[in-house]
């Protein structure tokens, strides 16, 4: 059982990795090229890349925590197995909400495309317009909500873990 | 938001209520405000109605969630108190009682003792997928845990209901649905359900009520401060006997998110004025709660949140404070004691409709 929570915080230090770099590569994207935009008042945009920053120190701070915590208590000569369940229990929930999530992502696919493919009665340039849009703006809502669903998961991961470990430490 | 008189809404007024005998229930954020008011002064009450709403203090489950306090509270919030990934990752109904009692200690709110003989009816659908089952059955044993009799407590868990208030209106959302309005037909009122567990055996509902829903200027009980995240007005129903002076008890029903007068729905980040009339009074006319109260001589304060987003206060779905979003010092947090700015203004209109 140490060695299976061993494995459990290694590979969770292995995301946390991986989590890092997609961070640095997102941060990345969000800083403008030079020369590339046009000038736009720069407050703002530093502003929001500030909150960018702090939120995802704090999102990799909780997983090494979570990580050495659940270190500490792998090296414990008594271990309460309820953990490992627990561990298990939260990835078999993570697998869940990954199949609901790409459920609705295909379901959200499918609407748009029938849409998209059936014939509608348009009078005018402006209604043509207008349903043409709304296709474009729900396609860009769905990967949004999609997008905002997976940071939600993370989230909920890392909290889920760090409050199970830390009431375990506590005991 | 300022301090002046409205123009349109007068006072609350007061009337022949025994204070005593006083309730309270509520939606969401409305149930987890409900425990927060009940516990605060549980001296005044008789019992609770929670419909999907978590334990005491529940959003300080886990300070370590985040270094900055304010961002810990709300990731409670979220993933503890309402979507915990899986039932052991729900708030911990007896470390939350023995803050409670700490807390009353402290003297922050009413003594715990008070809750031994009172009633709670504690709901949760099995379709709610905004706040879990596992976090309200916390909710349950929360309460057994400060000494409510299990036989005072109606726990109903079976229920395919998605997260809303139930009617028995047939205009209102399936069941199972977890959407705006958040009021689905059932085929039965869940506010008749409520108080008759709370009070015992009561008169049916009338069909056609005789009095008034009064509206007030809610800003004088929280002196305008835009940190309540309160609305200009709020509302209270008021039977025609009692208006004429017969006594009367009262019961504080406690609207959820989104469900206040003036919320108005956000589309990409703006209110969506053009194509979304604000919700209106759907909560405090279609539930249920005007028709019993006029049928048993019963006051119903609807007390009103408000949507803001803004450096002073993050509540942009018009939620009652239960994260601590309205506190001055989020690293000391004051949202469920006796001087928390929305119970004191809550208590406050009912210590008005008392005469008091």
């Amino acid at each position: 059982m140490n060695t299976a929570l061993s494995t459990l915080a290694e590979d969770a230090l292995r995301q946390m990795q991986q989590l890092h770099q997609a961070h640095v590569r997102l941060l990345t994207s969000l800083a403008p090229a030079p020369g590339t935009l046009p000038a736009l008042p720069s407050a703002p945009q530093f502003g929001h890349l500030g909150q960018w920053q702090e939120l995802i120190t704090q999102s990799v701070t909780r997983q090494m925590q979570s990580c050495q915590a659940m270190m500490r208590l792998a090296a414990q000569p008594r271990l309460d197995a309820s953990l490992f369940t627990e561990s298990l229990a939260i990835q078999a929930a993570v697998m869940q909400r990954l199949a609901t999530q790409q459920a609705q992502w295909l379901e959200g696919l499918q609407a748009i495309a029938t849409e998209a493919a059936s014939v509608k009665k348009v009078n005018t340039l402006s209604k043509l317009m207008d349903q043409e849009s709304d296709l474009y703006a729900r396609f860009n809502a769905l990967l949004a909500s999609q997008a905002t669903a997976t940071m939600e998961l993370i989230e909920s991961v890392q909290i889920s873990v760090g409050y199970l470990v830390a009431q375990k430490e506590e005991e | 938001m300022s301090n002046e008189k409205s123009s349109v809404a007068p006072p609350l007024g007061a009337f022949n209520a025994d204070l005593s005998q006083s309730s309270v229930s509520g939606l969401s954020s409305g149930a987890f405000m409900t425990v927060q008011l009940h516990l605060a002064h549980s001296a005044t009450f008789v019992g609770a109605g929670i419909i999907a709403g978590g334990p005491f203090r529940c959003a300080e489950s886990y300070r370590a969630a985040a270094a900055i306090a304010e961002d810990a509270l709300t990731l409670n919030a979220l993933y503890v108190c309402m979507n915990p990934l899986i039932p052991q990752a729900a708030p911990n109904p007896a470390k939350l009682a023995e803050v409670a009692r700490e807390t009353a200690a402290q003297g922050l709110i009413d003594a715990v003792e008070n809750l031994a003989g009172q009633r709670v009816y504690i709901f949760t659908g099995t379709e709610d997928k905004v706040v879990d089952s596992s976090v309200v059955d916390t909710t349950r044993r929360f309460y057994e845990m400060l000494g409510v009799a299990p036989a005072a407590i109606h726990y109903e868990n079976t229920l395919p209901a998605g997260h809303s208030i139930i009617t028995d209106n047939p205009e209102d959302n399936p069941l199972g649905v977890n959407r705006p309005p958040y009021i689905n037909q059932g085929g039965f009122m869940q506010s008749r359900v409520i108080l008759e567990h709370i009070y015992g055996p009561l008169k049916p509902p009338v069909e056609r009520t005789t009095g008034r829903v009064l509206r007030f200027d809610q800003r004088e009980f929280f002196a305008g401060n835009p940190r309540a995240s309160m609305s200009e007005f709020a509302y209270a129903y008021v039977p025609k006997a009692v208006e004429e002076g017969a006594p009367c008890r009262v019961h504080v029903a406690l609207h959820g998110c989104k469900q206040g007068y003036n919320y108005v729905n956000f589309v990409n980040g703006q209110p969506d004025l053009e194509n979304c009339p604000p919700y209106g009074n759907r909560y405090f006319t279609t539930t249920g709660y005007n028709e019993m109260a006029d049928a048993n001589n019963l006051i119903i304060l609807y007390p009103q949140a408000e949507g803001t987003d803004n450096a002073v206060s993050q509540n942009p779905e018009g939620c009652w404070d239960w994260w601590g979003y309205t506190a001055e010092d989020p690293r000391s947090p004051d949202y469920y004691s006796k001087q928390a700015i929305q119970i004191q203004a809550i208590h406050g209109m009912l210590q008005r409709l008392g005469g008091q």
